[in-house]
C-alpha cells in the first residue's frame, strides 16, 4: 500500500544536456516526449508511441538513424521518420479512429424526472421529493425527444434513462421504449436502451418489461454496506441490501435467458467520496463479490450537490490519485491470482495505447463529446450539451442549454452554442495539450473547465482534469514499461471489447 | 553555458526575474515555456531592448536553491518547446495531409455503420455556407474570463 507516496510521475526530458546545434528537425514527424522511469516516452499525432533509451532519443532528435539500422526500423515502423510516412495508410487510420467526427450524437440522456427516493449526499442532480410529480417528463416531451434523437446522423443510438430516479416516472420510461422501438422499425438504426437506477423501485413486473425490451440495467454501488448506506441514504430501508439482492436476481435472469454471464451482468458504478479513500480494497472486493468484472473509480466532480458537500465528502486530487493507485495495484494483484476484474479508466486508456482503438469515451476524446457526441434532455424539454451541462443547469446556470425538443436537429447542431462548445473542446486549441505526450489519447470536457476554472477553455496547467488524466497515463505507462508477459496479457485482456449484441433493438 | 540570466532573486517577495536574448528563441517558444509555469507562479513577460524579461512570482515560498532550480527548469522548457517548434515547422505538413485526405474520403457520405439500414446526408455539408464550423460568434476562442473565476 502506498502511504503518502505519490504515483510514479513522468517528467520533462533534460534538454540542457542535448546540444541544440546538433538537432535535425527535418528527420522526425512532430512528436512529444516525457521521461518515464529510465526511458523517454515519445508519441506522435497518429497515436504511435515508443519507449526509447536516452541514447535512442538523442539519436532521434539529431536525425542520425540510417535505413537498415534497428533503431531506424523501429522509428519508421512507428511513423516517427518523416520521409517514410505513408499518407494514405495514415489517413485511413485517422479516419477509422476519428469516425465519431462523421456523424451526430449517439448518446441521448433522458432525464425522466427530478424525483428520487434516496438522499445521496453527493447527488449531481437537482433532486426533489417523491411527491413532486410536476418535475416528471411528460409523454409529449418524451416523444419529441425521441423524434429529435432519431434525427441524429449517427447510425447508432443509445437512449439512456437518468434522473432523479428514472423508474419513478415508469409510464414515460415504458412509453419511450415502446415508441422508439416502433419508430426504429422503419428507420433502422442500431438502437439500444440503458437504465441508470438505484433499483429500489424495481419489482418483478418492471424487471420483466426491461428484460423483454432489452434495456441494459446499470446501477450505483459505493462499496460494502456500511459505506454505501452512509452515503446513499434511504429512509425506507437498507439501500445496499436491496441493491445487491436485485443485482443478483437480474444476473440470474440473464443466465436463465442463456446469455453469457461473463459479459452480461448488471453494471455498477461507485462514486468515490472521502470515506472511500482508505477503503480501496473493500470497494474492489465488494464489486468482485457481487459479480462485477469492472470498477470505474471516478473522482467526485464539481457539479451539483457534490460541490456543496465538498468539505465533508471532497478530497484533493493527490488524495484521489493515491487511492486510485492503491486500488488498481490491488486489482492487478487480484488478476495475478486469477480473479478477472478491471478498472475502466485504465481499460479505456489501454485501448487507445495498446490496440490503437478509439473507444469514443466522450470525456476523453477531441473534440469533447458535448453536443456532437451526446445530448441531454431535461423533463421540461430543454436540450443540453451533456449530463454535465444539465448538472450545471441544476446549479442555476443555463450555459449549456442549447435549445429545446421543439427545435430542429440541424438548428441545434449548427447553433452558435454548439459551435463554441466544439471549438473549446479541441486538444489542438489548448496551449498545454498541443505539447503533451498524451495528446493523441486524451481529451477534455468543456463543462468541467467552465465549472472548475470559469471558462470553456480552462487552463490545463493547473486543471485537476489534466492532472488526473496525465497522472493515470503516467501510472499506466510505468506499468507497461515494467510489465512482464503475464501482466501484458492481463492488460490486453482489459482492452478486449465485446459488443453486447443482446441489448441491440432491431 | 546558460542562455538565461538571473536578473533578480528576492525570497522575501517570492520573485525571480530572468532575461534572455530576443534572438535566441521565437516568441511562441517563450510563451509556450512560460505557460508551463502557470500552476506554480504568476508570470509576467516583458522586453527591455534586445532582451526578453520574464518575471515569476512564486505561488509558494521557495528558498534560493528552489529559485535557481526554477530558472534551470525554465531554460530546459525553452529548449523543449524550441525543439517541438522546429520539428512542427519542418514536418507539420504530413499531419495536415493525413487529416485532409481522411476528411476528403469521409465527405463523400456518412458510413451507415454495421447492422444499420439507415441512410443520412453528411452531417457537415461543405457546399452550405452556414456550415462554417470555424466561426466564433460567441467569441469563445478568447482566453480566460476573469469575471467567472472557478473553484480550482
Amino acid at each position: 500500500m502506498r502511504s503518502g507516496e505519490l504515483l510514479p510521475r513522468g517528467r520533462q526530458v533534460d534538454f540542457t544536456a542535448l546540444a541544440p546545434e546538433r538537432w535535425n528537425p527535418e528527420f522526425a514527424t512532430p512528436f512529444n516526449q516525457r521521461v518515464i522511469g529510465e526511458r523517454v516516452l515519445v508519441t506522435n499525432d497518429f497515436g504511435d508511441w515508443l519507449l526509447l533509451s536516452s541514447d535512442e532519443f538523442r539519436s532521434l532528435i539529431e536525425g542520425r538513424p540510417q535505413p537498415g539500422e534497428p533503431l531506424y526500423e523501429k522509428l519508421r515502423s512507428a511513423n516517427f521518420v518523416a520521409q517514410a510516412v505513408d499518407v494514405g495508410t495514415q489517413a485511413e487510420r485517422w479516419r477509422r479512429k476519428k469516425r465519431y467526427l462523421f456523424h451526430g450524437p449517439t448518446l441521448h440522456g433522458f432525464v425522466l424526472t427530478h424525483r428520487c427516493n434516496l438522499v445521496c449526499q453527493y447527488c449531481h442532480s437537482s433532486v426533489v421529493g417523491m411527491e413532486r410529480t410536476d418535475t416528471d417528463m411528460s409523454l409529449e416531451v418524451a416523444e419529441r425527444a425521441v423524434d429529435l434523437a432519431f434525427q441524429s446522423s449517427a447510425w447508432s443510438l443509445t437512449i439512456e434513462f437518468q434522473g432523479g430516479e428514472p423508474t419513478a416516472n415508469w409510464d414515460t420510461l415504458r412509453h419511450v421504449v415502446e415508441y422508439a422501438t416502433r419508430k426504429n422499425r422503419t428507420i433502422g438504426k442500431v438502437l439500444s436502451f440503458a437504465l441508470v437506477t438505484n433499483l429500489t423501485l424495481m419489482d418483478d413486473e418492471r424487471l420483466a418489461f426491461l428484460l423483454d425490451h432489452k434495456v441494459q440495467i446499470c446501477t450505483s454501488l459505493d462499496g460494502p454496506a456500511d459505506l454505501h448506506n452512509k452515503i446513499r441514504v434511504f429512509k425506507s430501508g437498507n439501500s445496499h441490501e436491496m441493491l445487491v439482492a436485485w443485482m443478483r436476481k437480474i444476473n440470474e435472469r440473464y443466465a436463465a435467458m442463456g446469455l453469457d454471464t461473463n459479459h452480461y451482468r448488471v453494471e455498477a458504478l461507485p462514486t468515490i467520496t472521502r470515506p472511500s479513500l482508505t477503503r480501496w480494497k473493500d470497494i474492489v472486493d465488494e464489486f468482485v463479490s457481487v459479480g462485477c468484472r469492472a470498477v470505474f473509480l471516478r473522482k467526485l466532480d464539481p457539479f451539483g450537490f457534490a460541490a456543496r458537500s465538498a468539505k465533508t465528502l471532497g478530497y484533493s486530487m493527490d488524495e484521489y490519485l493515491e487511492f486510485y493507485a492503491n486500488a488498481v495495484d490491488y486489482i492487478i494483484e487480484l488478476n495475478r491470482q486469477g480473479v478477472q476484474v478491471m478498472e475502466r479508466h485504465a481499460a479505456i486508456m489501454l485501448n487507445k495505447i495498446l490496440v490503437d482503438e478509439e473507444p469514443n469515451f466522450l470525456d476523453l476524446r477531441t473534440p469533447g463529446g458535448a453536443c456532437v457526441g451526446q445530448l441531454g434532455y431535461a423533463p421540461d424539454g430543454g436540450v443540453y450539451s451533456s449530463d454535465e451541462g444539465r448538472f450545471v443547469a441544476s446549479m442555476g446556470d443555463d450555459m449549456f442549454r442549447i435549445g429545446t425538443v421543439h427545435d430542429g436537429y440541424r438548428q441545434l447542431m449548427t447553433s452558435a452554442a454548439t459551435r463554441a462548445l466544439v471549438m473549446a473542446g479541441l486538444n489542438d486549441a489548448q496551449p498545454d495539450c498541443v505539447s503533451c505526450v498524451y495528446k493523441p489519447w486524451c481529451g477534455q470536457q468543456v463543462e468541467y473547465n467552465y465549472k472548475a476554472q470559469g471558462s470553456l477553455h480552462g487552463h490545463m496547467r493547473d486543471s485537476n482534469w489534466c492532472k488526473k488524466h496525465k497522472s493515470i497515463f503516467d501510472y499506466l505507462i510505468h506499468k507497461l514499461e515494467s510489465a512482464d508477459d503475464r501482466d501484458m496479457e492481463m492488460f490486453r485482456r482489459w482492452t478486449t471489447n465485446r459488443t453486447l449484441d443482446h441489448f441491440i433493438v432491431q | 553555458m546558460s542562455h538565461v540570466h538571473i536578473e533578480t532573486l528576492d525570497q522575501s517577495s517570492a520573485t525571480l526575474t530572468l532575461s534572455l536574448d530576443v534572438s535566441l528563441y521565437p516568441r511562441d517558444v517563450l510563451y509556450a515555456a512560460a505557460y508551463v509555469f502557470l500552476d506554480r507562479a504568476y508570470v509576467l513577460l516583458d522586453r527591455q531592448d534586445a532582451r526578453f524579461v520574464v518575471r515569476f512570482r512564486s505561488k509558494r515560498p521557495l528558498d534560493e536553491a528552489g529559485f535557481r532550480a526554477f530558472a534551470g527548469e525554465f531554460e530546459n522548457e525553452l529548449l523543449a518547446q524550441a525543439l517541438r517548434h522546429r520539428v512542427v515547422d519542418a514536418n507539420q505538413r504530413i499531419i495536415e495531409d493525413v487529416v485532409a485526405v481522411a476528411i476528403a474520403g469521409a465527405a463523400a457520405g456518412v458510413d451507415p455503420g454495421p447492422g444499420s439500414t439507415a441512410a443520412h446526408p453528411p452531417f457537415i455539408d461543405p457546399k452550405d455556407p452556414d456550415d462554417g464550423f470555424l466561426d466564433d460568434p460567441l467569441e469563445i476562442a478568447r482566453p480566460f474570463e476573469p469575471g467567472k473565476q472557478g473553484t480550482e
